[in-house]
């Protein structure tokens, strides 16, 4: 940092997180004294703990990941790197980082022993939340990038410079309100993703007890009628709390445009972003590697007694049959997820029909499991026969809707900016409206694209929720076996399936190595 | 001059709460009308309706004749009518050449790509622009792209031209040199054409001219 954040700034940091947890502990408290008939319930051992665990890991994830975001560089810089960074599968990293950093971790080995500390370990609450910031942040950078793009920004720094403030104050006083005011979507996603987040959480969070998704989900594969109606119970509190959520971004952003933002002055933080997460991210990748060959890897050795790759070779019959099939759910997802995006545009477009965000990034903006556990029930008379193909079906469709709100989120600000007349004029050179599409808007918007069904691909490779919950044991990919194999103690299959995991990513951001045809100059 | 080429009933348009009443008009074979009336009164949406492409944002009623068939409800793909925009919309990754065969008419599109290469070079030298054939359309100056626009809405061979502020976007000079070069294109090729502006000095001595309707709130 260049310069200190001023005090009265400060100040108001603190008070932006204090009520909402004095808030919550007091509701909490009530709740259980007064409700009688969810008594049983609300009498679940550590039920209050795993609320509160919840509500501080989304509160700080969204807190901090606001004002590194918002007051870091990568934000008015170019995106490339920042799509690779996304792109890293989030498991996988979040193995690669806790095997590094925590106690008895490879970099752990290279610190003094008077300066071990378990600040970072495994399963503990702060190891959650930097795992979590380190995933969400570079999305947040890139969706600030995109929103940044729709503003003219540098000229509203122009007229703040000629009125005698200096470019970084002009940033905050004309520019961030009304980049905080676009955010509110992209930061709403970051706190309900924390909130009902279940695989980084198996890795990285306190299990006892875990935080609320967790326990919903444990409830709900519990084959008891009781516990899959705490299940329930679970699932409409996450609703409650992403409901919560929405009100504390928008409190966030009042309280940051009134207090912090007039204060702020020349501060701004000079991080090396760019090379901070490109080194972890790399180290990361790195480490698992490393894992997945070593032989004999005691503590406290910096290295193994021997390498080798057999266990790769042992593991190869398991491995190759759930990459092509995580690969191929991901392809389908991703293909289905872009036509039914592009579709709903289109149609958007002829009708003059709005709201649509709305519905599409609602399975954004609600849980992930609570959505989940009511299309089980809509989906378990299709799937009740048993029938290989209906699993896979059903596992297809629930996927659909998480991976679609990413393909809007990336597509649809540069198709609204498209210049449909081009569709026209081909179309009155007698092509018809798809042949036209195809012919011109597909070619001119070809990387927004494919960056879209990469992103749909990498988002379903990651699912893990659907593939626990509408899989019925028959569909597995890489992901639910890494979370499987995580609960175990063999690191280095651990770190097989995470290099696979990431193998993969990797296959699919080679597709965006397809040449670029488009001159965004020439759009409208 | 010849033959009804273009009939259109008497239509009304509604434009932000006001209506605006059409006269009825008609267009010979290789004649040109002329519209006038200021920014934003509902001519260009008026020309879009008459192409098939209808704003949400203004009703149009009326009924189009093409040729004696009304192809008042056709889709743009069957109308046979081009257009050329005030901002020529030129394919921008692709060359001249590409941006022309793109517009090549059906009956050409199933031949070779050798014979559609004759077809368009031979049409880019009757205009003298057969040097630009390679170019890339963002390298064409204003002027170069005023011709290849229109050049290209008329390689499809289309019964009727709508031109929609053609040479708003060039400057005073270039913008004499383009409209007598479009008129002499239009008159050599016997297409018949609406042009749309809001500058009397756009239209060729002559033609035909329709001043839009007044008493409609503009604002």
């Amino acid at each position: 940092m260049t310069s200190k954040l001023p005090w009265r700034g400060a100040v108001a940091l603190v008070l932006l997180t204090a009520p909402w947890l004095l808030l919550l502990s007091y509701g909490i408290e009530q709740l259980t004294q007064q409700t009688q008939f969810l008594s049983p319930w609300l009498n679940y051992p550590g039920l209050a703990e795993m609320i509160e665990q919840t509500v501080v890991v989304g509160i700080t994830v969204m807190l901090v990941a606001t004002i590194v975001v918002l007051s870091s560089q990568p934000l008015r810089s170019s995106s490339g790197w920042l799509v690779q960074v996304i792109a890293l599968p989030h498991l996988a990293f979040a193995i690669g980082l806790l095997w590094l950093f925590a106690p008895y971790g490879w970099l752990w080995r290279l610190v003094p022993e008077a300066w071990h500390s378990s600040v970072f370990d495994r399963q503990q609450l702060l190891s959650f939340i930097i795992i979590l910031l380190a995933k969400e942040i570079p999305f947040l950078w890139l969706m600030g990038q995109r929103t940044l793009a729709q503003m003219p920004w540098r000229r509203w720094l122009l007229v703040g410079q000629s009125l005698g403030y200096s470019r970084q104050r002009s940033w905050w006083l004309l520019v961030m309100p009304e980049l905080l005011r676009r955010m509110r979507l992209p930061l709403m996603i970051v706190l309900v993703y924390s909130l009902s987040v279940v695989d980084v959480a198996l890795i990285a969070a306190a299990q006892t007890p875990p935080p609320l998704a967790v326990q919903v989900l444990q409830w709900q594969l519990d084959a008891q009628p009781a516990s899959q109606q705490f299940a329930a119970y679970g699932a409409l509190t996450l609703l409650l709390l992403a409901v919560v959520a929405a009100l504390a971004v928008f409190l966030q952003e009042r309280l940051i445009r009134a207090v912090v933002l007039p204060h702020l002055g020349n501060f701004a933080l000079r991080v090396p972003w760019q090379a901070l997460v490109s080194v972890i991210g790399l180290a990361a990748a790195f480490a698992i590697a490393a894992q997945s060959i070593a032989v004999g890897w005691f503590y406290p050795e910096l290295w193994p007694t021997s390498w080798s790759v057999e266990r790769w070779q042992q593991e190869l019959s398991q491995l190759l049959p759930l990459f092509v099939q995580s690969a191929g759910i991901a392809a389908v997802v991703a293909s289905a997820s872009l036509i039914w995006v592009v579709l709903l545009l289109e149609w958007r477009r002829r009708h003059g029909v709005f709201g649509l965000s709305g519905w599409l990034l609602l399975p954004l903006l609600v849980p992930q499991l609570t959505l989940l556990l009511a299309w089980q029930e809509l989906f378990a008379a299709f799937t009740s026969g048993g029938l290989p193909w209906r699993y896979a079906l059903a596992l297809i469709m629930v996927q659909i809707p998480f991976s679609a709100a990413y393909v809007y989120l990336i597509l649809a600000p540069l198709e609204q900016r498209f210049e449909q007349r081009y569709l026209t004029t081909m179309q009155s050179f007698g092509y018809g409206f798809w042949r036209s599409w195809w012919l011109t808007k597909r070619s001119l918007l070809q990387q927004p694209l494919l960056l879209a069904w990469v992103f749909a691909a990498l988002v379903s490779m990651a699912q893990y929720l659907p593939i626990v919950l509408f899989g019925g044991g028959r569909w597995l990919t890489l992901t639910s076996e890494l979370v499987a194999v995580s609960s175990g103690a063999n690191s280095q299959l651990i770190a097989i399936y995470a290099v696979s995991q990431w193998l993969l990513a990797l296959l699919f951001l080679l597709v965006l190595a397809w040449p670029q045809q488009a001159v965004e100059g020439e759009q409208q | 001059m010849s033959t009804t080429q273009l009939r259109l009933s008497a239509a009304q348009l509604q434009l932000a709460g006001q209506q605006v009443n059409l006269p009825e008009l008609s267009l010979g074979c290789g004649e040109i009308l002329a519209v006038i009336g200021p920014s934003g009164c509902g001519k260009s949406s008026w020309l879009r309706w008459l192409l098939g492409d209808q704003q949400s944002h203004m009703q149009v009623n009326g009924r189009i004749e093409l040729s004696g068939t009304d192809i008042s409800t056709w889709p743009i793909e069957q109308r046979g009518i081009g257009i050329v925009w005030q901002d020529f919309l030129l394919v921008p990754h692709l060359s001249v050449q590409e941006n022309l065969r793109l517009a090549l008419p059906k009956a050409l599109r199933s031949q070779s790509r050798q014979a559609q290469q004759q077809v368009i070079f031979e049409r880019l030298q009757q205009v003298e622009l057969g040097d630009l054939a390679q170019q890339p359309v963002t390298a064409l100056s204003g002027g170069q792209r005023a011709r290849i626009a229109l050049l290209r809405a008329l390689i499809n061979e289309p019964r009727l031209v709508l031109l929609d502020e053609p040479f708003a976007a060039l400057d005073s000079q270039l913008r004499q040199r383009i409209r007598q070069w479009t008129f002499a294109t239009l008159a050599q090729t016997a297409t018949s054409a609406i042009i749309v502006s809001h500058d009397s000095a756009d239209f060729p001595a002559g033609c035909s001219q329709l001043h839009w309707p007044q008493g409609a709130n503009y604002d």
